[in-house]
């Protein structure tokens, strides 16, 4: 079997699964939750296999397939590995077993119809990842919509139906101008190159007028940045993570938000040079107050669920941030920073949803002194915590100050050429550090420390099924904390490629912004200085 | 021409008039037979089967030339429209063991399938209206309601005022050109003549009503809410393609510049916001129903503002998914002891947990419908607004897309309803007497519309080159 | 008398039994004016020399339908007075919309100033010898053959529509059904009860 075809069976698997859900009896819910991971595992099995086989010196796509679907409006199905995707193809693949084995005791109701979505849900992330061609990215996009609707909408809490139909009225009404931008920029490739194809490939070696570029981004951005979300267009997520399940928490956090950051790392940035030049300034501030502001409001939030969600938006801000530096440094972080903060917030929200489980309350005024009582529960919360925090030797740190790394020494280069406002942004995104330390601090302070206070007696601490899950996590954690060498020589390609794209355009070499004047780092170096 | 080729021409025609025939004499000869419905599901079957067939051999012909011709392109369309029937006619059966409903279905039909291949406008206004009287007739029959008789007057007198405005606006276009072909009408399309623009804006009109454009639609939610199951499925899914295939006629030869595309942009518009705006408020099933296709409209005419075949395909393709779908719902539908009560979106309300099946089928509908991936009504809204782009519209087309957001709202409401809403508890009792299972037949008739629509949502490419172009 | 005069005159009539149709109180005289405005339109149609179809208009539609018509209306009784409720209520609004697609049609048909009858060529002048009834049957059954047996099978269709629109099984009828009656058996129509034999007091 080609390594094409078995990046195809890990895209295919969840769905075969979800077919096969119908033939087992309703009673049987252990089988079916036994089904769920064992083609979660084998998916995230197989993607392991690709992941060691992928070549980090190969530029461009490996295993790739690509078959014509729509011949006459040049759509055809294309999907591949490349360093865009690869790590975060991996965290979705990592993370599905988990949800899966997270929800074992939580999902009592429609056990069937869960896993189904879940697998479901599985599958279009994964081709949102995987596709390489415009028509099929929109796809998988928009279709992600759907098991999200009924997994927050079917399981969630007190207030689910109002979060999630808010959830999919707001992202899909960024999609619905995202699908007006792919229109458009299908025509207007056609009728600049004559070939009309959507695929990604293609698509980036046309250059359309600035004009026609900053309405598109902007489309795309305005999709994008919901997802992400950056801050104006934030406010759907608090509900949907509050009331969502545990595993769309997870899920949410863990894979969905990335969609947002994937999109304008590959296509928002890459396709419109011109546009994203004009649009630095504004996203690079949007960054920033979302880093400032999220953590702000983490600070004052009495739910545990919430004060995660509102770090979410801050931890994004620095994944924004990285990426529109445009130094290698600053986007390699960036793609850290989403693995990153997929492990650290999927492992917080998942022990969130255990002691909710067990005690069925999220204030964090019933909570204290969980330490006492649930030592192992309290190892683990600690772990993430700093972990979140961006303690050295954890995930966090790497993706944090390989950004801000980035951010400063894109920002010096313009302060050299006379703009002060990119420095002053990148100081005000390190207060957002200082914030991160503070608001998690504060949270862990209260759950695990001082008076021992638990609103539902007796607790009994993890059991071995969510030591393995947190274990898994936090072993995660700890490789991409001390060994980032080996991720960020995978994504360094890629890094370079999206440089190479953002300096083309039609005012490219201009005064803005100049990123390949500077010598490229190997990447030895470059994951050397990071511990 | 011999008479072979006339005959092969016209064998979708000449097999529903046989079937016609049969059905009446049937009627007459034999009291309180049981054969009308097999009569007409073969009849029915075996047109579309062979206007298939001749759209895959691409023949094509002129038996009556100046009134009537046939190629690949029409026998395509004259499949669509059988094929989406013969699942209709599989709902009907419960409802109508007999009596005047096949006879009435299948002479409907025949009028569509006329209307697809009129060249003049005397094939067309008979055509259509072949097409529309028995479906006055249809309504009347939903269980003899006395809102039935009601909104079939209301349709009847409206449909029969369009009828009028097409004749005006025909006699307008007679006296500028002296010919009765279509071609006329493309003409027209063209000219900054004013008697010319007076006949495009009248028999426009007549059509935007026929097809319950805004704001001509005030008759669709009454005629669709007080029609029985399987006759709001006929008039949702064949009688609307077959409204938009005379005006795909109409507009076979429209020139690129035309000096009335805001009209045919802004009307639309208006019947998708409205449509989708008030399908919201709704309690009915066939009430929602009735605005999302007031919406439908919308975008199947904004097809028109593409040029070329890219419009036959994007038409073509938009009527059958969007047929498919339609009849997906009704036929999923669960039997109620009273026709009103079927109707209810309340009853909908915790369905998955009672009929995983139906609940599931309403939902792939739904999302369909709403133009969400990976479901065939996004290809086939894709298609229209693509089309809208390249034909150098792009403000008109991010109008429409905005205006098709609203509706994802009501469509979402109705897949709340049946997965995230408890069963009403008062209604529990009636509930569980009055609601039965799909008989098989239904069932039958949703796997009809779903494998299609399976099929065409997995391999877009291959039905949109069967659809020429 | 020219012609002119004539159309005029005969215009302002057919409007006058059209409006008549649609206003006056008993049925029946609405049908009479209808038989007035079908024979006033049969004259204009004379007019234009269309002596076939003006003829047949008299034939079908005055000496057959509408004959029938009154036949029904007498038959059927039908009150007046219910329909008009509502009809002063109505009336603004109702003129209004009359209004201004008068209004309308004079700016898109009536001004001569946008366009006028300059618009429409007459028609040449036909010959002594000319047969309208003649050519109108050789066009009928040759050029246009195919509309007109798509107007049979309306026809057709609109008898069927019309049955099944009156045709009403009723419960309470009764008819008799001579199969069943020779079917029947002794055993459907004589039950034996075993009853008690009645004690005396």
């Amino acid at each position: 079997m080609s390594d094409a075809t078995v990046l195809n069976l890990v895209l295919y698997l969840p769905v075969l699964g979800a077919l096969a859900l119908p033939a087992i009896p309703v009673r049987r819910e252990d089988l079916t939750r036994a089904l769920a991971l064992a083609v979660m595992g084998l998916q995230f099995l197989l993607t392991a296999y690709l992941y060691a086989r992928f070549d980090p010196a190969v530029a461009g796509l490996q295993f790739e397939t690509r078959l014509p679907w729509i011949p006459s409006w040049g759509v055809s199905y294309q999907i591949g590995l490349d360093g865009f995707n690869v790590l975060l193809v991996l965290l979705t693949a990592f993370l599905g077993p988990l949800v899966v084995a997270g929800a074992f005791t939580a999902i009592r109701k429609d056990v069937k119809l869960f896993h189904a979505m879940v697998l479901l849900l599985q599958f279009t992330m994964l081709g949102t990842f995987l596709a390489q061609d415009l028509f099929l990215f929109y796809l998988f996009w928009e279709a992600m919509l759907i098991p999200m609707f009924l997994i927050i909408g079917v399981w969630g809490g007190e207030r689910r139906v109002y979060a999630t139909v808010k959830f999919v009225l707001y992202t899909a009404f960024g999609s619905i101008l995202m699908l007006g931008a792919v229109i458009y920029l299908a025509y207007a490739a056609h009728a600049g190159s004559g070939v009309s194809s959507f695929a990604f490939a293609d698509l980036y070696r046309t250059t359309l007028p600035v004009p026609a570029q900053t309405v598109l981004l902007a489309a795309f951005a305005l999709s994008f940045a919901i997802k992400v979300p950056m801050v104006p267009f934030h406010t759907w997520l608090p509900d949907a993570h509050v009331e969502a399940p545990t595993a769309g928490s997870v899920i949410l956090a863990g894979v969905l938000l990335k969609m947002g950051t994937y999109g304008f790392l590959k296509l928002g940035f890459p396709l419109f040079p011109d546009a994203t030049r004009l649009f630095t300034p504004a996203i690079m501030t949007l960054s920033v107050v979302s880093i400032l502001y999220g953590a702000g409001l983490a600070l004052v939030q009495t739910d545990i669920k919430r004060v995660i969600a509102y770090s979410s938006i801050s931890h994004l801000g620095y994944v924004m941030l990285g990426l529109v530096s445009a130094d290698l440094l600053g986007i390699q972080g960036a793609i850290l920073q989403m693995v990153s903060h997929g492990l650290t917030a999927g492992g917080l929200f998942l022990l969130v949803g255990m002691i909710y489980e067990r005690c069925h309350t999220r204030e964090l005024a019933a909570y204290g002194g969980l330490a006492r009582i649930l030592p192992v529960y309290s190892v683990f919360f600690m772990i993430l915590t700093l972990a979140a925090i961006g303690l050295p030797t954890t995930s966090g740190f790497t993706g944090e100050f390989l950004v801000l790394l980035g951010a400063f020494s894109a920002a010096w280069q313009q302060y050299e050429l006379g703009a002060v406002q990119p420095l002053a942004l990148s100081g005000a995104a390190v207060l957002g550090v200082v914030l991160g330390a503070l608001y998690m601090l504060r949270l862990a302070g209260r759950l695990l420390f001082g008076e021992a206070r638990v609103p539902h007696q007796p607790v009994v601490d993890l059991a071995l099924r969510e030591k393995l899950v947190l274990g898994a996590i936090v072993a995660g954690v700890f490789a991409l904390g001390l060994y980032p060498q080996e991720p960020l020589r995978k994504s360094e390609l890629a890094a370079r490629q999206y440089q190479e794209l953002l300096a083309r355009g039609v005012g490219a070499g201009g005064p803005a912004r100049a990123p390949e004047a500077r010598p490229p780092r190997p990447a030895g170096q470059t994951a050397g200085k990071t511990p | 021409m011999s008479a072979e080729t006339v005959l092969t021409a016209l064998l979708p025609e000449v097999l529903l008039l046989a079937g016609l025939l049969l059905l009446i004499g049937l009627e007459i000869a034999v009291p309180r037979h049981r054969g009308a419905f097999a009569v007409s599901l073969l009849a029915v079957a075996a047109a579309a089967a062979a206007a298939a067939w001749l759209s895959a051999g691409g023949s094509s012909a002129a038996p009556f030339p100046g009134h009537y011709s046939v190629g690949p392109d029409t026998f395509a369309a004259k499949a669509v429209v059988l094929a989406l029937a013969v699942p209709v006619l599989l709902l009907a059966r419960g409802e109508f063991p007999g009596g005047p409903f096949y006879p009435l279905l299948v002479s409907s039909l025949l009028g569509v399938c006329l209307v697809v291949s009129a060249d003049s406008f005397l094939t067309l206004f008979l055509g259509v209206e072949l097409m529309s009287i028995p479906v006055y007739v249809l309504v009347v029959l939903a269980f003899q309601r006395e809102e039935s008789a009601e909104a079939a007057l209301k349709y009847l007198v409206l449909s029969g005022t369009a009828s009028a405005t097409f004749l005006l606006g025909v006699s307008l276009l007679y006296g500028g050109s002296g010919s009765l072909a279509l071609s006329a009408f493309s003409t027209a399309l063209g000219s900054r003549d004013v008697l010319a623009t007076a006949g495009v804006v009248l028999v426009l009109s007549a059509f935007f009503l026929k097809a319950a454009v805004v704001p001509f639609h005030t008759w669709a939610p009454d005629a669709y809410e007080a029609a029985s199951v399987p006759v709001t499925a006929y008039m949702a899914a064949v009688v609307k393609a077959g409204v938009l295939f005379a005006v795909l006629r109409l507009f076979a030869l429209a020139p690129a510049e035309r000096p009335l595309v805001d009209l045919l942009a802004l009307l639309p518009l208006a019947s998708m916001v409205w449509g989708n705006l008030a399908a919201m408020r709704q309690d009915g099933l066939r009430r929602l129903i009735a605005y999302s296709s007031i919406a439908h409209a919308g975008y199947l005419f904004y097809a028109f503002l593409g040029d070329g075949p890219g419009r036959f395909q994007a038409v073509t393709f938009y009527l059958l998914a969007y047929g498919l779908m339609n009849v997906l719902v009704l036929a999923a539908l669960p039997p109620a002891g009273d026709d009103v009560a079927r109707d209810r979106l309340e009853r909908l309300k915790g369905l998955f947990q009672r009929q995983p099946y139906a609940a599931w089928m309403i939902a792939v509908a739904m999302l369909s419908l709403a133009g969400i991936p990976p479901f065939p009504g996004f290809v086939a809204k894709f298609l229209v607004f693509k089309n809208v782009v390249a034909a150098g519209y792009p403000v008109y087309a991010v109008l429409g897309l905005v205006g098709s957001y609203l509706g994802l709202y009501f469509y979402l409401r109705v897949i709340q309803y049946l997965f995230m809403a408890p069963p009403p508890p008062a209604e529990e009792a009636s509930a569980a007497e009055g609601e039965g299972a799909p008989s098989r037949l239904a069932l039958a008739a949703t796997v009809l519309c779903l494998l299609p629509a399976i099929l065409i949502a997995l391999f877009p490419g291959w039905v949109i080159d069967r659809l020429g172009g | 008398m020219t012609p002119v005069v004539l159309f005029y005159l005969f215009a302002g009539i057919l409007v006058f039994a059209g409006l008549m149709v649609v206003t006056v109180r008993n049925p029946v005289h609405a049908a009479l004016f209808l038989v007035l405005a079908f024979f006033t339109s049969a004259a204009v149609w004379m007019l234009l020399e269309a002596e076939f179809l003006s003829l047949a208009l008299v034939l079908v539609y005055v000496g057959a339908v509408m004959v029938l018509f009154l036949f029904v209306v007498m038959m059927l009784d039908v009150q007046g007075a219910p329909l008009r409720q509502g009809f002063i209520r109505y009336l603004p609004v109702g003129a209004l919309v009359a209004g201004v697609a008068a209004l309308e049609l004079y700016l898109v048909v009536g001004s001569d100033r946008l366009f006028g009858s300059q618009a429409f060529p007459l028609p040449q002048r036909a010959g002594a010898a000319y047969s309208n009834t003649q050519e109108i049957g050789a066009v009928l059954y040759t050029k246009y053959v195919y509309p007109f047996e798509i107007a049979a099978v309306i026809l057709l269709v609109a008898i069927v529509a019309a049955i099944a629109l009156s045709l009403r099984r009723r419960g309470d009828a009764r008819s008799q059904r001579p199969g069943d009656q020779v079917r029947v058996r002794r055993e459907d129509r004589v039950r034996l009860v075993a009853m008690p034999a009645e004690k005396g007091e």
